[in-house]
């Protein structure tokens, strides 16, 4: 398993080096200049900024200092923000991001799961399957119409809650109800199909037969197996969500990575973009990584040699 | 992702409008606070707390209660008060600006603010390595501008005096157009023209530049060099011909030398602790307005010097204004408290601000309702909501110093053609457009100035709305009903403007049937690069004034203004804006400003459509909180009602 680590890892600098490669050129090619302002500066002043962020020299300096500062670690100065660099925003955006995304994503695990379960197990009772429906319809609410109903009911209406803004405990409540409702509706459709397949296997009769309790046959030895799929959904969307949800982070103005992302890419602050970029493209890879490595932990069936043939 | 974004806010928006449809007197919550902590929903994130590098507004709102200048804004006026300078005194030329500072001024840290402070602040504003975007508001201080971009004085060899240029001034050159085969080609423009009624014959773009060959406008025959080759210069040339008429003449009968400009030559001074000197390149009569905007805001040499680009975090900033950073969090908020080391301080009521700074106006209008914001900063209102919003008390509004025209790119046909561009200004109906589109109180405008300041400014009139003689010139050009004319009409993304685009296109196809109008929508960085590359017809713009004066909008006219990218240039338009500028007495000096417009709305190169209006929301309780002319907000002046009695008393 080692092995297979280290040669995902070492593969992972290639990769890299393309992405920040083609971001950096699709940010040159597109139209508009980061140092564009409304009030139009003189010509002089203009080159005193040109010569302050580098952008006087040829593209393929810039490109090469940038590769530099990566290496080092350094992603540049904001061409925006004066006195921010571009570690600082990430640094700032990514508490905001990681922890509404864990909360938010540990809740739909929470909710999502038993439901599945209840859904697996108690096929025919209308009263089990309820919460699968409900998870279902919330499923079909895009985020982008549920968080403002909830703005609107719990912030405009009520005033129980506040619309916008991060700091204290209330802050989460809206934004984390409205990210993680649209998981919890996969997460249950995804552990309830999981379950009914394992559930009809022979092993799993068999241990019925043999006057196992069906709680411990269901948590035992089918649920463990069941949550493969769960699993796989588990990086991608983790590692979205960690990175910044663009549209939660707009309607409940939450600093962060997404947030800044999207500023950052109105306003060609090229380093930011490009910094955002490289390291949302780390933690895909990374998270990535981890479910793989856990898939044997969780199933044994999977060999890591095998994978790597295949 | 932008289509989600938009959708995103339109959702919002009907929420919004849906949940302001109550009969409450107030919009939302008017509980008074607890505290003494004013809550502001400011808009767009500063991009600096430095004064020098921050380029305007909204960095201002918060600068000008960190960082006390010379002078400040009075809150509902806007003239100028005492702030670090207890009063201040002028020559009878308005060259010469004393400002006596009054000693109890102090910096956070205690040391006490000196004119050598506003003399260091001042030259690092200007220094090129600042980089400052606002750097040129302090042009008008002697050698400001040389020092800024690196020009060159030329001295006599002989006699070692300077020489001036056509206004009195030292003659600033850049080193480059010294250089002998530059210095040749300015002399030939010089000589071709001299005397001629000339007109640009053929205009080549290459890559950002502009280069022009001019014939007479009387014979049709294309200007020639010594050699005989046509005259081919940089249309920026053409703009700076008087100055390089003089130039030629002050060179031809000198022996001469160049010397770079120093931050030493910058004309201010420290003459003691309390008293600062200012020398203007002209007669400025204005100058002491100047004094608020932000590069003439002091900084703490000893700060900036220990801690670079990082001096203004929450852990090393120094101010010396009633506030003091207490801390900075990008993309939410950014905290002001009390400072116990002001002057003034004793009057100060709140104990700390908070600036809300997220660019979504929808939320702001949110936070405002449930209760989390007290007050909003101008024109964060969406517009879908503002006829709601005028029902309620707590809404605010007067009048703002900004103007919305549109600029022409005069430098294509058919837009070369002035009656082309008179026409399109007489076809719309302005009036119209306010009431109907914005509904905000914006008032229709037939001038670049949206305003006669106070009545001391003789505001000239353009032409008013007049289809029928809309439609005569424009046969008279050669199109009629339009016919021929196809233009690509640029605006930035955003409600408002898609909508004021939309009414433009459908009275222009009204009044000419058969014209062509492409709307081209651009998302604001690249809207930018398009004006500045001059790739439109007929442009929207907006300009809201630095300063209570009319030059602050015709400035950006001037043939020789970066913001000017229109291609028309005009040099007796030039001519009266530096008379004006150069007359000490304010009713003459209006005057000459007042020609100067004249000529601009005769030439037409912008179409005003409208005088804009600030709206504010603003609680029961907020008190010295007003609408003004430039939406300035000192926070000196600002105090909170919390007795409960009074928020129930407004229910």
């Amino acid at each position: 398993m080692l092995g297979f680590v280290a040669r995902r890892l070492v593969l992972t600098i290639p990769l890299v080096f393309l992405i920040v490669t083609v971001t950096f050129a699709l940010l040159r090619l597109a139209p508009g200049n980061p140092l564009a302002r409304e009030r139009a500066m003189p010509p002089e002043i203009r080159a005193n900024l040109e010569r302050f962020y580098g952008l006087d020299r040829p593209w393929y300096e810039q490109y090469i200092n940038y590769l530099r500062g990566v290496i080092r670690g350094d992603l540049g100065p904001s061409y925006r923000y004066r006195e921010v660099t571009v570690n600082e925003i990430i640094s700032r955006g990514l508490p905001v991001s990681a922890r509404l995304g864990v909360l938010a994503y540990a809740i739909a695990l929470l909710v999502g799961i038993p439901c599945g379960i209840l859904a697996a197990v108690r096929a025919s009772s209308w009263v089990a399957q309820l919460p699968l429906a409900l998870a279902v319809l919330v499923l079909s609410v895009p985020n982008f119409v549920l968080g403002p109903l909830l703005v609107l009911l719990f912030a405009l209406t009520w005033y129980w809650l506040p619309p916008a803004g991060w700091g204290e405990w209330r802050h989460y409540v809206l934004p984390v109800i409205t990210l993680s409702s649209g998981y919890i509706g996969i997460i249950a459709r995804l552990t309830r199909n999981g379950l009914r397949e394992i559930l009809s296997q022979d092993y799993i009769r068999a241990a019925y037969a043999k006057g196992v309790p069906g709680s411990d046959v269901i948590l035992r030895h089918a649920l463990r197996l069941a949550l493969v799929p769960v699993l796989s959904f588990t990086g991608p969307s983790l590692a979205f969500l960690v990175t910044g949800t663009v549209v939660v982070e707009q309607i409940f103005a939450l600093p962060g990575l997404g947030s800044f992302f999207v500023q950052a890419a109105f306003h060609r602050d090229y380093t930011v973009v490009l910094g955002v970029v490289l390291f949302t493209s780390l933690v895909l890879i990374v998270l990535n990584l981890l479910v793989d490595v856990a898939y044997a932990v969780v199933d044994p069936r999977i060999s890591f040699t095998e994978r790597n043939r295949r | 992702m932008r289509g989600r974004t938009g959708f995103v806010i339109g959702v919002l928006s009907i929420l919004v409008v849906a949940s302001c449809a109550s009969p409450d007197p107030y919009f939302g919550k008017t509980d008074p606070p607890s505290s003494l902590v004013l809550r502001v929903g400011l808009g767009a994130e500063p991009v600096s707390l430095d004064p020098h590098t921050a380029p305007g507004a909204p960095e201002e709102q918060i600068i000008l209660n960190l960082f006390e200048g010379l002078t400040e804004y009075d809150p509902i006026t806007l003239e100028p008060v005492a702030g670090v300078a207890e009063r201040w005194e002028a020559d009878s030329r308005a060259t010469r600006f004393r400002f006596f500072l009054r000693p109890t001024a102090r910096w956070s840290n205690g040391r006490p603010v000196t004119a050598s402070d506003f003399v260091y602040s001042w030259r690092r504003a200007l220094a090129p390595e600042t980089a400052s975007p606002t750097a040129s508001l302090l042009y008008y201080i002697k050698n400001a501008e040389g020092y800024n971009t690196g020009k060159v004085r030329i001295r006599d060899r002989r006699t070692g005096r300077f020489l001036t240029d056509q206004y009195g001034g030292d003659l600033l050159v850049k080193p480059d157009d010294l250089r002998p085969e530059r210095l040749q080609i300015i002399r030939e423009l010089v000589q071709a023209t001299e005397g001629i009624p000339f007109e640009i014959a053929e205009r080549k773009e290459n890559g950002g530049s502009v280069t022009v060959t001019l014939r007479n406008s009387l014979s049709g025959a294309v200007l020639t060099r010594g050699s005989g080759e046509p005259l081919v210069v940089a249309a920026e040339d053409v703009g700076r011909l008087e100055f390089y008429r003089v130039l030629v003449h002050r060179l031809e009968r000198t022996s001469w030398e160049a010397v770079a400009v120093q931050a030493d030559d910058v004309g201010v001074r420290a003459l003691d602790e309390q008293t600062l000197e200012v020398e203007t390149h002209y007669p400025t009569a204005f100058f002491v307005k100047l004094t608020m905007t932000l590069p003439y805001r002091p900084v703490p040499i000893e700060a900036v010097t220990r801690w670079g680009r990082d001096w203004t975090r929450p852990e090393h900033i120094v101010t010396n204004g009633p506030f003091t950073l207490a801390g900075w969090k990008p993309g939410q908020a950014v905290e002001l408290r009390r400072s116990p080391t002001y002057w003034d301080a004793g009057r100060v009521r709140l104990e700390r601000a908070i600036y809300y700074t997220t660019e979504d106006y929808t939320t702001l209008v949110n936070l405002y309702k449930s209760g989390e914001v007290d007050a909003l900063t101008s024109g964060l209102l969406p517009p879908y909501a503002i006829r709601m919003l005028k029902t309620k008390r707590d809404y605010q509004t007067g009048p703002y110093l900004l103007s919305y025209y549109l600029l022409v790119n005069v430098t294509r046909p058919p837009l070369s053609d002035r009656r082309v561009r008179q026409a399109l200004d007489m076809a719309l109906d302005k009036e119209q457009i306010c009431r109907r589109v914005l509904g905000a109180g914006q008032q229709p405008l037939t001038s670049l100035t949206p305003s006669d300041f106070g009545g001391s400014y003789p505001r000239p009139r353009g032409p008013s709305y007049d289809p029928r003689r809309a439609r005569e010139l424009m046969a008279e050009a050669g199109y009629p009903d339009g016919r021929g004319v196809r233009l690509r009409y640029l605006f930035n993304s955003g409600l408002l403007h898609t909508q004021i685009a939309e009414a433009v296109q459908a009275q222009w196809q009204r009044v000419f049937p058969a014209i062509s109008v492409e709307l081209v929508n651009q998302s604001w960085q690249v809207y930018l690069s398009s004006l500045q590359l001059r790739d439109y017809d007929v442009a929207k713009r907006s300009w809201s004034a630095d300063y209570n004066d009319p030059l602050s909008f015709l400035e950006t006219m001037l043939s020789t203004n970066a913001n000017n990218q229109s291609g028309w240039a005009s040099s007796e338009y030039d001519r009266l804006i530096w008379r004006g500028n150069t007359e000490p007495d304010p009713a003459r000096r209006m005057q000459l400003l007042a020609r100067a417009e004249q000529i601009l709305l005769a030439d037409q190169p912008i179409i005003p459509i409208y005088a804009s209006v600030s709206t504010l929301l603003v609680k029961p309780y907020v008190r010295g909180w007003t609408a003004n002319l430039l939406d300035r907000h000192p926070l000196r002046f600002v105090s909170l009602e919390s007795e409960p009695r009074m928020a129930r008393a407004h229910r």
